[in-house]
């Protein structure tokens, strides 16, 4: 079978198939930034090179099926390859040949400061947030094809942004600058530093890049600010990929004072304001791809470190069964954590704390405990979540596990039974004994009502809970909770004994010290979607003949999912100021969160310009939707007549004009009752308009699409006299 | 509970079941140790032309029931205690009928119930002339019942059925002499009843519907002698060694030969001719056994088929053999053998019996195909077929829709391929091909057909393994196939599930499953209900109204499926016909009726409730189009209204008396 060679071009990107590249990293990029630099961003192609065909993916990508899957793509990627690389030459005089020397290849892109510029014309109604930032990007092998690029690329970006670039000088150099009228001092600066571009988009930039070059004095610089060191020395290995750092507090002060002042208090109330900086790394470790987040917190932060629980680990993952999907644990004095959010909530919303307080209050006078001392204070510091599929389950057995303090259980008891006799009357408390454990759940008939307690629905739901070793346990539903037990009870293996769990855990925490652990079968999710998709796509989906894939020839489960395995992140307090993160996969965690944000905002940005594509103006659907609209406000003025005939019967008399629309939330004299739970607008947004004859008619009318009387085709009016 | 449960017929045929099956853990003052009572050869005692006779014997019920993988599992803690208000229900029920039950039976519900343990059986011996009370043909019924020690019981039962009977007012009893016997005799009195004559001898109820009959029964029952009756019949005898054992709960026998002189006059017209061509004809007796094996139940069936087309048609010297490498995830699977060349010439000929023209068309466009194809079908396909025939569903891996595929087996398979292939090509069915695990799966892209939406797109696929052609709904399941072959995956074939229970088979016989072979994976398949099935029910499901179900309380899957194992059918020839047997936790008719019944009282429940719906909805209609009828004053009053009517009347009153009170309010104002 013929693999087309454009497309392993481009998988080189992905998996490295193109062979060896070599790690550049002449220029310390950080060590010419300032120091107080908000954003830094270092993406090396070099690793990806060297390891990109280890990982998994690649694997899987290099598997004969998937191959004879993706061939009609690649053949189409091969002819658009061939077109891009036309106009690559024609553009810049390389091609994609010359492309694959960037495979040795560094970029840097740092944002150095955001600058607010008053707005200067009427017409410049806000004012500017202009950014000053350097890129920079090291060449490596693929150099002197660039340089002969660097003319045509000029012209290129000249002809772009409406200018010309010129020759300039700074601190002894020669600079070429574009000058781009988007703020005051706003442009593109580059020059070349042996093989590394520095572009900068002010000139005082380029200016102070140029000379911490000259001196190569670290001081004040980035690479010499400690908060940064802190941070790459956690985050950065030998063959990290992508390396961001980010001077949160900085960011946030410049968005703070963009910001209107309740978004700046939700915020804080999420406590961001407890954030000092944060750096990101990611590199391959064998089939896997490690994130590295460090978070560097304000010395004030007044999170609960939980550094007093010492020696606590957590052990849920020994309670929770082997076939747990999905995990997710920690350690946390919950008692903390409800100061701190007091604090916060003292600080940014002090209504909202009062509230609290004074439900915390209620709940003292109404059932007799205190929230904070006598149920926080029993609780943690461990909690967990879990999702677990048992047997051939397709609905996940979900949980959630607290532990209980040593001799604190009665007083929970004495709690549940409190509550239970309080809300007796709504809510039932049931229980069994299911394997000599007391299983107890909430009956939500009562509340529902006799006429909606016979219906199906959510109000059948039995949320579950019990004490189950030293935890507390909730479940959605009875069948979970036994699940639980009787797989303890019968010692079936857990999630420790898992030995992808097992393995993942000795790779990234063998002391196991964690403050926080997640797992999420990957493997298992993977083969679930495609065991089940796949058919539905082989059998309902039809051919598309602008898709060049054949969904017949789509690879089989066992080809994909055995080279995958579990997600696993650990969290460890490191201080009392810091918290460091380390996630393994097979798709790496930050890159699977983007891909998946990505998809659902691409969805819905999709399904808003098809909203927009049938508006008036975008042409199209114009006339179907409006006559849907018309349709509506019809239904909506039938639905009115018959509330104004309701009134009519109930009162004697039909609504007089001064009383519309106020009875139909308000009800009438002799019927106290709504009509209406909420008035209606027409489809346009405006109120429907009611008009009453001295001949004892009356009419339910919107005035169309344009708001006013009369008009014709959509701007026509719509009474009750219409037919529809 | 209520009594409206019980007015659905459908449904009380279904709790009927439920308790007969299950009377002896209802019926629990005492355990019954029963031990078994001289049961008499009944066949003995028929005459030889009955058409058809039915035994149902609770006696092994009672004394290996408890054996049984279900009534274990009912035994489990977990399921009696989510049974026990069901049960207690249950109880209720039968106790507010027991006022009905003792007036008409003379028994309470505990000891009817009891009755239930003997061994009761009806036959059918063909229709007979009869004078009384009119002229008329009447069907020729035996039933008897053997009670053990219950004498009294008994007496008291028929006592009471006869003052029952006499209290309609439909007949009259009186003693009779049959065959040197005294017996009752039951005299009808409307044109619809026919005479009846029962004895009570050595603890056997006898009940007949023909004199002479029943003296030829009471003849042999005296004289101990069986000549001329349905145990001498050849027939009967090679039924009975198939299907009858010592211990059977239920067993049938039927002459079809009889059955069908029996039933011809109701027959449409042209029927038997039809069966006749079909070569039924030849199928002369039938016979249904079950019995108690174990922890399961062993349903068996014979068809006495000595020869004649059909079996021409199926009985082949092959053996099945998918089951030795269909995947251990398989769920079911069935197999037989078939001869697919006689097969065509046997369609060809019954359609030529049932319409000529129909089957001239038939035979043309097979010639035309001959024609476009340039080859024989018959030669190069049809007898490339065969004989081996089966289907196979499975699960791999976390999928909830199961990979199906249909397998034929195949000699020469790569010319085979190639004319299928040119067979759909000139029927211009894009298709495609893929290669995977050594092997081409070629598939028909619905995707590509022109149909839009009115046809799913779908892909059916096809492989060609060395003997077999394997046959899916869509190209993902046949690569799932060739992975486990490729692989060596363990087969069906070689799990112990499935290989215990075919041994099981074939202590008694090692031919078992010669003709065909079957298997269900009961545990998987309750496991999948249960899984699935219980969370949802526990949050969703509102509590019943009719029974104290608590799905809080639902056993655990492992619970039930502990006790279970799977279901396996095995066919074998024999020199007189075919032999099918199944065995199960379950029975193999057990759970048909049962899920048919709960189905069947579901859809009954659905139109009543839909026909109570639209008579409230025009009792809504109806009223609310009285109301302005009444307005302008063409009302009669009050009197002869509906409650409702009468409290808008008042409401209208109040209204028009606050009007008045206004109006006069108003004047008062305007005055001061």
């Amino acid at each position: 079978m013929r693999f087309p060679t454009s497309l392993s071009a481009v998988l080189v990107v992905v998996s490295g198939l193109c062979g060896q590249g070599a790690s550049a990293g002449k220029l310390v990029v950080p060590s010419v930034l300032p120091a107080d630099t908000m954003v830094h961003i270092e993406i090396d192609l070099g690793p990806l090179t060297r390891d990109g065909n280890k990982l998994a993916i690649a694997k899987i990508l290099d598997e004969p099926e998937v191959k004879q899957f993706l061939e009609p793509l690649g053949m189409v990627f091969d002819s658009k390859l061939t077109e891009l690389e036309k106009v690559l030459r024609e553009a810049a005089g390389v091609g994609l040949e010359e492309l694959k020397a960037l495979k040795a290849s560094r970029l840097t892109l740092s944002l150095l400061n955001l600058s607010v510029q008053e707005a200067t014309t009427s017409q410049d109604s806000e004012d500017a947030v202009v950014p000053e930032v350097v890129l920079t990007f090291e060449f490596g092998l693929a150099l002197p094809h660039f340089r002969r690029a660097m003319d045509r690329l000029e012209d290129m970006i000249a002809g772009a942004a409406g200018g010309v670039f010129q020759d300039d000088s700074i601190a002894g150099r020669k600079v070429r600058h574009l000058p781009i009228p988007f703020g005051k001092g706003f442009g593109i600066w580059h020059t070349l530093h042996d093989d590394v571009l520095i572009v900068t988009t002010s000139r005082a930039a380029m200016a102070g890049v140029l000379a911490r070059l000259e001196t190569r004095d670290k001081k004040d610089t980035l690479a010499g600010n400690a908060t940064y060191r802190e941070i790459e020395k956690h985050i950065v290995r030998d063959g990290t990929l992508l390396r961001a750092y980010g001077d949160v507090k900085r960011i946030l002060g410049v968005l703070f004072a963009q910001m209107p002042e309740a978004t700046r208090d939700a915020f804080s109330l999420w406590g961001f304001n407890a954030y000092q900086a944060i750096g990101y790394g990611l590199d391959f470790d064998g089939v896997g791809i490690r994130d590295r987040i460090y978070t560097r917190l304000v010395d004030d932060h007044g999170w609960p470190t939980g550094r007093h629980l010492g020696e606590t680990r957590i052990r849920t993952h020994e309670i929770v069964p082997a076939e747990t999907g999905v995990y997710a644990a920690g350690l946390l004095d919950f008692e903390q954590m409800y100061d701190a959010l007091l604090k916060t909530l003292d600080n940014g919303y002090p209504r909202l704390a009062e509230e609290m307080r004074s439900g915390a209050a209620q709940v003292d006078i109404n059932l007799g405990f205190n929230l904070r001392d006598d149920l926080l204070g029993t609780l943690g510091p461990e909690y967990c979540v879990f999702m677990a599929w048992p047997g051939k389950a397709v609905l996940p057995d979900i949980g959630l596990m607290l532990q209980v303090r040593e001799n604190a259980r009665p007083k929970i008891e004495g709690i549940i039974d409190t509550v239970r006799d309080e809300v007796q009357d709504k809510i039932e408390i049931r229980e069994t004994v299911f394997r000599g454990t007391k299983i107890q759940w909430l009956d939500f008939t009562r509340l529902a009502g006799a006429d909606r307690a016979k219906t199906f629905g959510p109000h059948n739901l039995k949320p579950t809970f019990a004490f189950v070793d030293e935890y507390f346990v909730v479940t959605l539903w009875p069948q979970a909770m036994k699940n639980l037990i009787a797989g303890l009870e019968n010692k079936t293996p857990r999630l420790k004994d898992r030995p992808d769990f097992v393995r993942l855990r000795s790779k990234i925490s063998p002391q196991g010290d964690e403050a926080s652990l997640f797992y999420v079968d990957i493997e298992g999710a993977v083969g679930f979607v495609m065991d089940n998709g796949v058919p539905f796509l082989q059998s309902l989906v039809p051919s598309d003949p602008s898709v060049p894939l054949d969904v017949g020839a789509f690879p089989t489960t066992d080809c994909v999912t055995k080279h995958l395995f579990g997600m696993m992140g650990v969290s460890r307090w490191s201080g009392e100021h810091a918290v460091y993160s380390e996630m393994y996969s097979p798709t790496g965690a930050v890159t699977s969160y983007v891909v998946v944000s990505g998809v659902i905002v691409a969805t819905l940005v999709m399904s808003v310009l098809q909203e927009a594509a049938v508006e008036p103006g975008f042409g199209g659907q114009a006339t179907t939707f409006e006559a849907q609209k018309r349709d509506l406000a019809a239904t909506q003025i039938a639905m009115l007549s018959v509330h104004v005939n309701a009134f009519q019967d109930w009162e004697g008399s039909l609504p007089a004009t001064k009383q519309w629309p106020k009875f139909l939330t308000d009800g009438s004299p002799n019927h106290p009752d709504a009509y209406l739970t909420r008035m209606p607008t027409d489809p346009w947004g405006r109120a429907y308009v009611y008009r009453l004859f001295p001949n004892g008619r009356f009419l339910v009318l919107s005035y169309g699409a344009d708001g006013e009387p009369g008009g014709e085709g959509e701007n026509a009016d719509i009474d009750s006299s219409s037919k529809k | 509970m209520n009594a409206r449960l019980l007015s659905s017929p459908l449904l009380f045929l279904v709790l009927a079941g439920v308790v007969g099956a299950s009377s002896y853990l209802l019926y629990d003052p005492e355990p019954p140790i029963g031990q078994p009572f001289e049961v008499k050869d009944l066949a003995a005692l028929l005459p030889e032309e009955t058409v058809a006779h039915l035994v149902i014997d609770g006696g092994p019920g009672v004394r290996h029931g408890s054996d049984l993988a279900v009534a274990q599992l009912l035994d489990e803690p977990e399921v009696r205690t989510f049974l026990d208000p069901v049960t207690a229900v249950m109880k209720t029920m039968l106790k507010r009928f027991e006022p009905q039950v003792r007036q008409y039976s003379g028994l309470s519900v505990e000891e009817t119930i009891a009755l239930l343990k003997y061994r009761c059986s009806i036959a059918f011996c063909g229709m007979v002339s009869s004078d009384v009370p009119v002229q008329r043909e009447v069907p020729n019924v035996i039933l008897t019942l053997e009670f053990g020690k219950d004498l009294e019981m008994v007496r008291r039962l028929i006592f009471a059925l006869e003052k029952a009977v006499l209290a309609w007012g439909n007949g009259t009893f009186a003693d009779d002499v049959v065959a040197g016997l005294s017996v009752r005799r039951y005299t009808p009195q409307t044109t619809d009843g026919m005479e009846a004559w029962y004895l009570l001898k050595d603890h056997l109820l006898v009940l007949g519907t023909h004199k002479a009959t029943m003296a030829g029964m009471i003849t042999r029952l005296k004289s101990g002698n069986s000549d001329q009756s349905l145990a001498e019949s050849a027939r009967y005898q090679a039924v009975k060694k198939q299907v009858m054992r010592e211990g059977s709960l239920v067993t049938l026998y039927a002459d079809v030969e009889r059955l069908k002189k029996a039933i011809e006059p109701w027959m449409p017209e042209g029927s038997m001719a039809m069966l006749t061509m079909a070569g039924l004809d030849r199928i002369n007796a039938l016979g249904y056994g079950l019995d108690i094996d174990g922890p399961g139940l062993r349903d068996r069936v014979f068809i006495y088929l000595p020869d004649g087309p059909v079996r021409e048609l199926l009985e082949t010297k092959h053996a099945p053999t998918i089951h030795q490498w269909l995947p251990a995830s398989t769920g079911f699977f069935g197999s037989t053998s078939i001869d697919v060349p006689k097969a065509k010439e046997y369609v060809l000929g019954l359609l030529k019996a049932m319409d000529e023209e129909t089957h001239a068309t038939v035979e043309n466009a097979i010639e035309e195909a001959k024609t476009m194809l340039g080859f024989d079908i018959e030669k190069e396909v049809l007898a490339r077929l065969g004989p081996e025939v089966g289907y196979y569903l499975s699960w791999p891996g976390r999928s909830l829709i199961p990979d199906v595929g249909v397998i034929i087996g195949v000699k020469e398979g790569p010319k085979l391929a190639g004319r299928i292939e040119r067979a759909l090509e000139s029927l211009d069915i894009p298709l495609r091909t893929l290669e995977h695990a050594g092997r081409t799966i070629g598939y028909a892209d619905g995707g590509l057909l022109p149909f839009g939406e009115d046809f799913p797109p779908i892909r059916p696929a096809w492989v060609f393994l060395d003997d077999y052609l394997v046959i899916t709904l869509w190209p993902q399941s046949a690569k799932n196939l060739l992975d486990h072959l490729d692989r060596k995956g363990p087969a069906i074939g070689d799990d112990p599930r499935f290989t215990e229970l075919l041994a099981h088979l074939r202590k008694e016989n090692a031919a078992a499953g010669s003709a065909g072979l079957g298997w269900v994976d009961i545990p998987g398949l309750v496991a999948f209900l249960c899984d699935n099935g219980v969370p949802f029910a526990q949050s969703f499901v509102p509590p019943s109204e009719e029974m104290p179900i608590d799905w809080a309380m639902f056993p655990m899957t492992d619970t039930i499926t502990q006790h279970l194992f799977g279901m396996i059918g095995a066919n074998r020839w024999t020199d007189d016909g075919l032999y099918g047997e199944y065995w199960s936790p379950t029975g193999y008719l057990g759970p048909y009726l049962l899920t048919s019944g709960i189905l069947a009282y579901g859809w009954t429940r659905t139109i009543e409730s839909d026909r109570a719906e639209a008579s409230m909805r025009e009792r809504r209609a109806a009223e609310s189009e009285v109301i302005p009828f009444e307005i302008e004053g063409t009302s009669t009053g009050g009197k002869g209204k509906k409650k409702d009517d009468r409290k808008k009347d008042d409401r209208k009153k109040d209204d028009q008396k606050k009007d008045d009170q206004k109006k006069k309010d108003d004047q008062k104002g305007g005055k001061k």
